[in-house]
């Protein structure tokens, strides 16, 4: 949560969770990298922990997606009934 | 001399570049002319036969378009098979018969035992080739390795050698990759194959022959037939003494050529165990991203028996070249 404390504007808030997001992406395909060399030395231990965290990663990345969609709904919705927090944002923009 | 000529299914095959789907009559018969005016100018045929062979033959992946000035070429999305049969004639590393093509499919479960012959992708992939009056079909990408092997061996002055010598030396001193050219057996009257053995014809002493053939006075008719009588007798008692000369060297050389064999199998053997190896990779990724790590393990058991197989291997090739 440290990457989105300094970010006042809710919106960059979802856009700075979308890229960590799209980061973790990146590191389960470098993950799969990592398998191949595990495989080419026949490291089943080392393929054994990756899958682990590969399936941690997996887990985070769901459980990030729905939240940001979860809030990025409520905060539309709240936001298009009392224009409280676009008039917010002009301020910070 | 004969020499090899692409049947004209295999010539059109040929001409057809990768993606295309249908050529005009006109630019096909450029494209032939181009690629093969030579030997058509031999056989007395011009591309328009060609094509129209090619149309009439039984089995064919052309057809006329549209248009009778369009020529289409069938060409199958994604034929399981035929990739099946580009990896046997990767693997084999020559040409194979359509039966052999047959027998390796049953004996991989791919097809049944009522699969017909003619309905092999052979015949209609544009990657298979033959040439004519040759059951063996050959990889279209395959480049005729016969010219260079040819003048390889007149410059080494080299009259005979084994089979297996010659696949070798191809790879390794004349630097031909197996995966890219192809050394054709039959139909190439300076090379000739006699059980195991390729006999290399000197081209230049018969065009010496020729000259002098041309020299000779004219005479009568009479006495010219029976010139001609001595000497195709002569020539078919040299081919026979020949081919007894080549019979005994083939006894003599298959001795040497055992361990050449041993050699050839070895790395055969060692080239699929590493291919093997890689085709696993991507399996273990497969799997990885379904969590199955008992099939992961299986694969890494396998692997490891590999790599042990491709020591032993390389240990056999250190003991065949001492």
């Amino acid at each position: 949560m440290e990457a989105i404390e300094k970010l006042d504007a809710l919106h960059r808030r979802f856009e700075r969770l979308r890229q960590v997001v799209d980061h973790k992406r990146l590191q389960v395909q470098w993950i799969e990298e990592e398998v191949r060399m595990c495989f080419q030395q026949n490291n089943v231990q080392g393929i054994a922990k990756l899958a682990r965290e590969r399936e941690h990663l997996l887990g985070w990345i769901t459980a990030m997606e729905s939240f940001i969609v979860k809030w990025e709904q409520y905060w539309r919705e709240y936001d298009a009934v009392s224009g409280w927090f676009s008039a917010g944002l002009h301020v910070q923009e | 001399m004969s020499e090899l000529v692409y049947t004209p299914s295999s010539m059109l095959k040929k001409v057809f570049r990768t993606g295309e789907r249908s050529l005009s009559r006109q630019e096909l018969e450029n494209r032939l002319q181009n690629t093969y005016g030579t030997s058509l100018q031999r056989m007395n045929q011009s591309p328009a036969q060609v094509i129209d062979e090619a149309l009439a033959e039984e089995i064919s992946s052309f057809h006329v378009g549209a248009s009778h000035a369009v020529i289409e070429m069938e060409a199958p999305f994604r034929d399981l098979i035929a990739e099946e049969l580009v990896r046997y004639f990767l693997e084999s590393k020559g040409p194979l018969t359509a039966e052999q093509c047959l027998k390796k499919l049953r004996r991989q479960n791919i097809i049944s035992y009522s699969y017909a012959e003619n309905k092999l992708p052979l015949y209609k992939d544009s990657r298979f080739v033959q040439f004519t009056g040759s059951d063996l079909w050959y990889l279209a990408r395959w480049e005729v390795a016969n010219d260079r092997v040819y003048r390889f061996l007149a410059n080494k002055q080299i009259k005979q050698l084994p089979l297996t010598q010659l696949l070798l030396m191809m790879e390794h001193e004349l630097n031909l990759s197996r995966r890219d050219y192809v050394f054709v057996p039959e139909g190439d009257s300076r090379l000739r194959v006699i059980e195991g053995l390729v006999l290399v014809d000197d081209e230049d002493e018969a065009k010496n022959s020729g000259d002098k053939e041309e020299k000779v006075p004219l005479q009568t008719e009479e006495v010219q037939a029976t010139a001609l009588d001595q000497e195709s007798t002569a020539i078919t008692e040299n081919i026979q003494r020949e081919e007894e000369v080549a019979v005994t060297m083939a006894n003599d050389m298959k001795t040497v050529s055992v361990f050449e064999d041993v050699l050839v199998n070895a790395q055969d053997s060692t080239e699929k165990l590493e291919q093997r190896i890689k085709e696993m990779e991507e399996e273990v990724l497969e799997h990885f991203k379904g969590n199955n790590m008992s099939a992961i393990s299986t694969l890494v058991a396998e692997k490891e028996k590999c790599e042990a197989i491709v020591v032993a291997l390389e240990k056999v090739v250190e003991a065949v070249n001492k």
